[in-house]
């Protein structure tokens, strides 16, 4: 409730926040309002938006409703984005505790991974990996989730080695705790906040990266997301470039109300900003 | 005599700095018996501390580190133990409290979850047996309104509760010895009081050992059988409370002890004080690090360092020893040169 509270207080988050959950609306009504195939063509091609009552959002090259196919792709790009960004967060939190709790070689050799995988430009890695593995849906999360969670990872890394000097880790250590009960009982439960923050941003991250891989004609070519939409769109972009513009628009304002609820998480669960 | 809880001998830690390993713990040895309250005493930077942390194995890894010397606790030897048995003796046969209440609990767990972790680290328990443990902890030291307590963060709690509550997680599975750095020092002094009476009250009731660090000769009267001096990471003079307090050998433990206020109007316009610092521990010579600083240094204390010597055989309580050649040579005659 508390949470509530603040996150309704938060300027930056409430935007973000009803913006968040006018995609997620859009997505749990798609089966009930466009229940047949979105990818089925319904009329005649290149109905430009606006133009047309039953097609508010116009056809595209192939006369296919531009409206149903943006209401389906919400749900499957979102849960790409988070499937991605869930996976890149156990991944990160997991490897960033490891380093940031343990010095010696152990602590070195995960922070040293880090580092290696911050070197590794992100999308040429995601295309090596889907074009050696294949395109199905899950290995893309799969794959975008093990290549973004640097960031979460040496921001764990940074929040568990600032916790790890407190005094009660200690009294901790005295009771007979083991390492693996602090790190995940005592140490994360403080450090979760930011990671938090971060996380959320890198849904966003998730999207981008799927979108970009659909865009290349990489995706998963079974399902429809907003990148492949725009993807769709390319070979017409002189003649209807709303056919790429529309999901285009919905990727931009979804990854956008991801950073706005992001940083605005980041002030309400920071203790320091906190009345 | 009992056989002692704790017995450590010859402990030497040491921490590492650029210019190598500094020895801050130097040939520490101390006896723990059962039920017996032990205070070390000294001024800041002299070693209590880490001489504690060493005693749990809880030095910073890759910073400290044990150079030599044995820490029995019963019949098994901490120093040399591996990690994981120790860990699994802490809690269980050796805890600690710490000298910040408010900075030894999780802030963002509840007191209940704290003190449940702290008991199942050792102890199987479940849902209702591990409730009514954590109660019957918080009764024990006196928490009022336990069952509510339990829900609280401790940012909800004053120091001198939250300091309770260190307590009673450290004596969850009940230990044979607690040690203690500096448990009061952060607290209200009507509080102090309070809390030291607590601590002399359970170990009464379970007969659990208790090693106090501390640097106030308050605490040492109020609660130790036997005392430790410690000067510089080395042990200057041991002996029981009566012993330190009539007949104090070593010119540092006289000095600490004219250092005492009393009530009343002060005699002098000037406070007491032992002049100088603690040299830094770079800084230290061969001889007596307390040379620099003593009424009564002669020659041979810039020379070499003193053996510990006993000043007077007290068969029921341990000996009175010291290491001090002025306090040597004023009991020639005594001298009985302890060999450990």
């Amino acid at each position: 409730m508390h949470f509530l509270r603040n996150f309704s207080r938060n300027p930056m988050a409430l935007t973000g926040g009803l913006l968040l959950l006018l995609v997620l609306l859009a997505a749990l009504v798609a089966p009930v309002i466009f229940p047949a195939d979105p990818l089925r063509i319904v009329g005649p091609a290149l109905i430009e938006p606006f133009t047309d009552g039953h097609y508010p959002l116009g056809t595209d090259g192939m006369g296919r409703d531009m409206l149903a196919m943006i209401i389906h792709g919400a749900g499957t790009t979102l849960a790409i984005g988070v499937s991605a960004a869930l996976t890149a967060l156990v991944i990160g939190v997991t490897i960033g505790a490891i380093a940031g709790y343990y010095g010696g070689w152990i602590g070195n050799l995960f922070g040293r991974l880090i580092e290696l995988f911050q070197t590794i430009p992100g999308i040429v890695f995601i295309l090596a990996l889907v074009s050696l593995f294949g395109a199905h849906m899950v290995l893309i999360v799969l794959i975008i989730g093990l290549v973004s969670w640097e960031s979460i990872a040496r921001l764990t890394r940074a929040e568990v080695m600032a916790w790890k000097k407190r005094d009660f880790i200690l009294a901790c250590r005295a009771t007979g705790m083991t390492d693996i009960g602090i790190i995940f009982g005592e140490i994360l439960p403080n450090a979760l906040a930011p990671v938090i923050a971060v996380s959320t941003l890198s849904i966003a991250g998730a999207i981008l990266a799927e979108s970009g891989l659909s865009f290349l004609g990489l995706g998963d070519p079974n399902i429809s997301t907003w990148g492949r939409l725009v993807g769709d769109g390319r070979n017409m972009i002189t003649s209807a470039w709303y056919i790429s513009a529309i999901p285009g628009v919905a990727i931009v304002v979804t990854v956008f109300a991801l950073s706005l609820v992001s940083d605005g998480l980041g002030e309400i669960l920071n203790p320091r900003l906190r009345r | 005599m009992s056989r002692p809880v704790l017995d450590v001998r010859n402990l030497s830690t040491a921490v590492t700095t650029r210019k190598g390993d500094l020895t801050i713990v130097d040939d520490l040895n101390l006896k723990v018996k059962r039920g017996e309250t032990v205070a070390i005493i000294g001024e800041s930077g002299c070693g209590k501390s880490l001489a504690a942390l060493s005693l749990m194995r809880l030095l910073p890894k890759g910073r400290a580190r044990i150079r030599g010397g044995e820490i029995r606790l019963e019949d098994r030897d901490l120093a040399k133990l591996p990690d994981r048995d120790v860990a699994r003796l802490r809690g269980r046969d050796i805890a600690m409290i710490f000298q910040d209440p408010m900075s030894a609990l999780n802030p963002v767990m509840t007191i209940g979850r704290q003190i449940e972790e702290a008991i199942r680290a050792h102890v199987d328990l479940k849902g209702e047996a591990l409730r009514a443990r954590s109660i019957e902890l918080l009764k024990l030291v006196h928490i009022p309104d336990p069952e509510a307590r339990l829900k609280e963060y401790p940012h909800r709690l004053s120091g001198g509760m939250c300091q309770r509550i260190a307590i009673a997680m450290a004596i969850a599975c009940e230990p044979r010895l607690l040690i203690a750095d500096e448990p009061t020092t952060a607290l209200d002094v009507t509080i102090q009081a309070q809390v030291l009476q607590l601590l002399q009250e359970l170990k009464a009731r379970t007969g659990m050992a208790l090693l106090i660090i501390t640097h106030d000769f308050g605490v040492v009267a109020e609660m130790a059988d036997r005392v430790v001096v410690m000067y510089a990471g080395r042990k200057v003079e041991e002996g029981t409370v009566r012993e330190i307090f009539r007949d104090p050998r070593h010119p540092y433990t006289q000095g600490l002890l004219a250092l005492t206020l009393h009530p009343g109007p002060p005699k002098v316009d000037r406070l007491p004080e032992i002049r100088g610092v603690v040299p830094a521990y770079e800084a230290r010579g061969v001889g007596c690090p307390f040379a620099d600083r003593c009424d009564k240094v002669m020659e041979v204390c810039r020379r070499q360092a003193p053996a510990t010597i006993e000043v007077a055989q007290n068969s029921l309580n341990g000996n009175h020893e010291v290491a001090c050649w002025a306090a040597e040579l004023e009991s020639e005659r005594y001298v009985v040169t302890v060999d450990h």
